[in-house]
């Protein structure tokens, strides 16, 4: 390639586009590498996105009507379940619909979108292109990638690394180390077409509005579940997944566990009859704060999902992304309009995300990831017990409440152990405190 | 408009550096059966530039009307110009069904038509039939790795649509004899949509990028010589007697072979004149494929593998012995002549 | 309860002459207990047959889960070309 630009991006999804759009707009010549066809259609997430960080960049989108937003979320739950029943806590409110706060949509449908706004700053994205090596001059500093293409090389003053959890490219380039099976969870995802009317119906929502479901428990015979149910405009997003380290020991495939939590008496009743229109996988990046690689180096920074930024307990990674995409888009402006790209000016973007929600928030839940991989208890026992419990409360049969206190707390040690699960309480208050 | 005003099966005959594409005339075989099962009739449809010649052929081999598209403008093939020809003659005469061949020309305008016309396609078929109670088109296709043939319908839309790849339909006889009907459409072609100009043509200098389909000696590999020594013989055992190089799923799983060198089920289907089989077992997912060829040779250390059923010449042995002596044996034959 | 096929056909794919996925040594996979990708796979690209492991990469998801999960790290793992692969809809 002969033409030069000052920041290469590789990566088109929320965090790469991010920081294209904040660097374009100051007047940065851009370019973003993308393998997809187009930004999105190698995406996979949850669903939900934060407009909090999404108005940073572009303010007010939500009102814009080309904005494919699919429901704004109202009514927000947590649930605990065993094969054969599901305890809910929840909270609805309409202070959340307007402004919203948490909308769902589809990757491929807003990074597009969002790769749109890019375009119109003035970034040049380049689709169908995978970028296959790291270039350095003799010093060792970043200059540039090589792409697949013919006469593919790219030189630049600032390369930003956002191509997603797995990137076998930093780890041939020495810049990170290969991802371990037990930090990454594989989730599969199911996108399930009903209608409009019915989503609204089933769900029990306004039109518009919208409901997520945080699953956890002992979901498909006693694997670690962790599953999502979000509501979109016509269809629903189910998904589940399961630590990789646990999938190397698992009888059973990720897509039979996708289909028995469509068996879930709580799941059954919301999705049955649908038509599933997209079956996908992807990771999620759960190893925690203590799995963060280094974020900058001589020429380069790295943001989003590359960095391993992703809050397993709050299910955030999407507002990571386009935080850190958005910060990185900003040093590089910095660095680059100061002419000083090297690995202690870049240090000031370390500096700013730790500063930010984002490594304030990855280091207070710095043991959670450990929490979930060394108690299994929680996917295990504890969803029955709890379930038993709740059960014995809720059945009418004759027994005074105090025979059912009595029976419940006989249970719990014989299941648990009361000094366990004290432990266990006292080990999760300590990994979020 | 219901479902019953659309009637006939309807196959495009290709035309392309003034030839006829042969899978044109295969789906033509084809089409005759499956309207004969709804009592429907056979259409042709031929656009291009000096085609009409054509259309005489398109009744021998079995249509009862050949539609001819004949204008300058159609002279390159340009999606937009022909899709746009292909939809008005499928709005104005509203066949049942459509069958196009899967070249690479047939597999662009496929796509194009089916979203214009919002009608289902099945791609790259290897089986078509008429389901019984419904009467609707029944397109059978291998899906990922040839694990499951997935036989599918359209609820919906019309016409319903098939690409079918070359050689997979037997070529039916020609009967120079036959009437039909000839019906010259005229489309003129917008100049707005001649957005592409064709400036040179210049053979793909890529020795990797090869059709199969017309080789005439084929050397193909099995896993039984799915290594990198094994791979070198047959590539100089192709090199030498002026064959091309292919093989069976299992050497597109390793790497060995891209998957256009495939053969079999999920691969190409060939008729070469000869075709060496070294290292294959002969898994009925690879003999679909090519028990066609005129001259089978078949080498395979297990006297019981089911190759040697179809092959013309068996040898039972190892190629590690028998490939090698076959290039030398060729070597000293050729060197004599 | 649907197949695996039945769920990979939702998806859509732009599939390539190359495979993306390759088993680097087939005896590991002969010794290996268990195998575990033919399990975790999601798109079950892996599966034995009788002496070696099929790869049918057409089907591939890209999670990437077979490259750090083998036990030997046998797989050896590259994206596909730049824009071949899956290619999602909604994601």
């Amino acid at each position: 390639m002969e033409e030069t630009f000052d920041l290469v991006i590789v990566g088109g999804g929320p965090a790469g586009m991010s920081a294209a759009i904040v660097a374009a707009r100051a007047g940065i010549k851009t370019i973003v590498i993308e393998r997809g066809e187009f930004p999105g259609s190698k995406n996979v997430y949850g669903g939900v996105v934060y407009v909090h960080e999404i108005e940073k960049i572009l303010p007010d989108f939500w009102k814009d009507k080309t904005a494919p937003i699919e429901r704004i979320i109202t009514d927000s739950r947590i649930v605990f379940a065993n094969d054969h029943g599901a305890m809910q806590v929840g909270y609805k409110t309409d202070r959340f619909s307007d402004p919203p706060n948490v909308i769902t949509t589809h990757r491929a449908k807003w990074d597009r979108w969002y790769a749109n706004k890019a375009k119109e700053a003035g970034v040049l994205i380049v689709n169908n292109t995978v970028v296959e090596e790291v270039l350095r001059e003799s010093t060792g500093k970043v200059i540039g990638v090589r792409t697949g293409r013919p006469d593919g090389d790219l030189h630049c003053k600032l390369v930003i690394f956002a191509d997603g959890a797995q990137s076998p490219l930093l780890v041939r380039a020495g810049i990170r180390k290969e991802v371990k099976a037990e930090h990454v969870a594989l989730s599969v995802k199911e996108t399930i077409q009903l209608s409009e009317e019915e989503v609204t119906k089933r769900f029990g929502t306004k039109p518009g509005e919208g409901v997520t479901f945080e699953i956890l428990g002992s979901l498909a015979d006693k694997m670690d579940g962790v599953a999502i149910m979000y509501t979109n405009k016509d269809t629903v997003s189910l998904g589940i997944g399961a630590n990789l380290e646990q999938w190397k020991k698992s009888k059973v495939t990720p897509y039979e566990m996708i289909d028995k939590l469509k068996e879930h008496p709580m799941i059954k009743p919301l999705v049955d009859g649908g038509q599933t229109k997209e079956y996908v996988a992807h990771w999620l990046p759960e190893g925690g704060y203590d799995t963060i690689p280094k974020l900058y180096g001589n020429g380069y920074l790295l943001c989003g999902d590359t960095a391993m930024l992703f809050n397993a307990l709050h299910r955030e990674g999407t507002n990571l992304a386009q935080e850190t995409g958005r910060l990185a888009g900003e040093m590089a402006v910095r660095a680059i309009k100061e002419g000083d790209t090297s690995e202690r000016m870049l240090s000031e973007y370390d500096a700013n995300v730790k500063n930010s929600f984002v490594l304030r928030d990855m280091r207070k839940y710095r043991k959670f990831p450990h929490l979930l991989f060394n108690n299994p208890m929680i996917f295990q026992t504890l969803p029955d017990v709890v379930g038993d419990m709740i059960e014995e409360m809720l059945l009418v049969d004759g027994k005074s409440k105090k025979e059912k206190q009595k029976i419940i707390v006989r249970n719990i040690r014989k299941k648990v152990g009361l000094c366990r699960l004290m432990g266990l309480a006292w080990r999760a208050w300590r990994s979020v405190k | 408009m219901s479902d019953q005003e659309w009637k006939g099966v309807l196959v495009f005959i290709e035309v392309t550096d003034g030839k006829v594409q042969e899978v044109g005339w295969e789906l033509l075989g084809e089409a005759k059966k499956l309207a004969s099962k709804i009592n429907q009739n056979v259409q042709a449809l031929i656009i291009g530039h000096d085609v009409e010649k054509f259309a005489k052929d398109a009744i021998a081999y079995g249509a009862d009307v050949v539609y001819v598209v004949d204008d300058p403008g159609y002279k390159n093939y340009i999606t937009k110009t022909y899709a746009k020809a292909f939809v008005e003659i499928v709005n104005k005469h509203k066949p049942d069904i459509a069958l196009i061949g899967a070249t690479n020309l047939g597999r662009d305008l496929s796509g194009a038509i089916a979203t214009v016309l919002k009608a289902g396609l099945t791609a790259d078929c290897t089986g078509l039939d008429i389901d019984d109670q419904s009467k609707k088109l029944l397109s059978t296709r291998p899906t990922f790795g040839g694990n499951i043939m997935a036989t599918i319908f359209c609820q919906k839309g019309k016409p319903q649509m098939s690409t079918v790849r070359p050689k997979v339909m037997k070529m039916p006889e020609p009967d120079p004899k036959r009437q039909g009907q000839v019906i010259k459409e005229s489309v003129p072609v917008d100049p707005k949509d001649l957005t592409v100009k064709i400036l040179e043509y210049i053979p793909d200098s890529c020795l990797e990028s090869v059709e199969i389909e017309h080789a005439k000696i084929l050397v193909a590999g099995g896993r039984g010589c799915n290594t990198p020594a094994g791979l070198d013989k047959l590539k100089e055992l192709a090199k030498l007697i002026g064959g091309e190089l292919c093989g069976s799923r299992p050497l597109v799983e390793s790497g060995a072979i891209t998957a256009d060198r495939q053969v079999g089920q999920t691969g190409k289907t060939v008729v070469p004149r000869v075709y060496i089989a070294v290292g294959i077992s002969g898994a009925i997912q690879h003999l679909v494929g090519m028990q066609n060829s005129d001259c089978i040779i078949a080498i395979n250390s297990d006297p019981n593998a089911p190759i040697f059923k179809v092959a013309t010449v068996s040898i039972v042995g190892s190629w590690q012995a028998i490939v090698p002596a076959m290039i030398e044996e060729l070597k000293k034959r050729m060197g004599r002549q | 309860m649907s197949k695996i096929e039945d769920k990979l056909y939702t998806t859509r794919y732009r599939v390539d002459h190359n495979t993306h996925l390759k088993i680097a040594d087939m005896e590991v996979c002969r010794k290996c207990e268990g195998k575990p990708c033919t399990i975790f796979c999601p798109a079950k690209v892996y599966i034995w047959d009788e002496d070696h492991i099929r790869v049918v990469y057409e089907g591939c998801l890209e999670c990437g889960s077979c490259r750090i999960g083998c036990p030997y790290f046998n797989i050896t793992w590259n994206f596909p070309r730049g824009g071949y692969g899956v290619q999602h809809k909604f994601g």
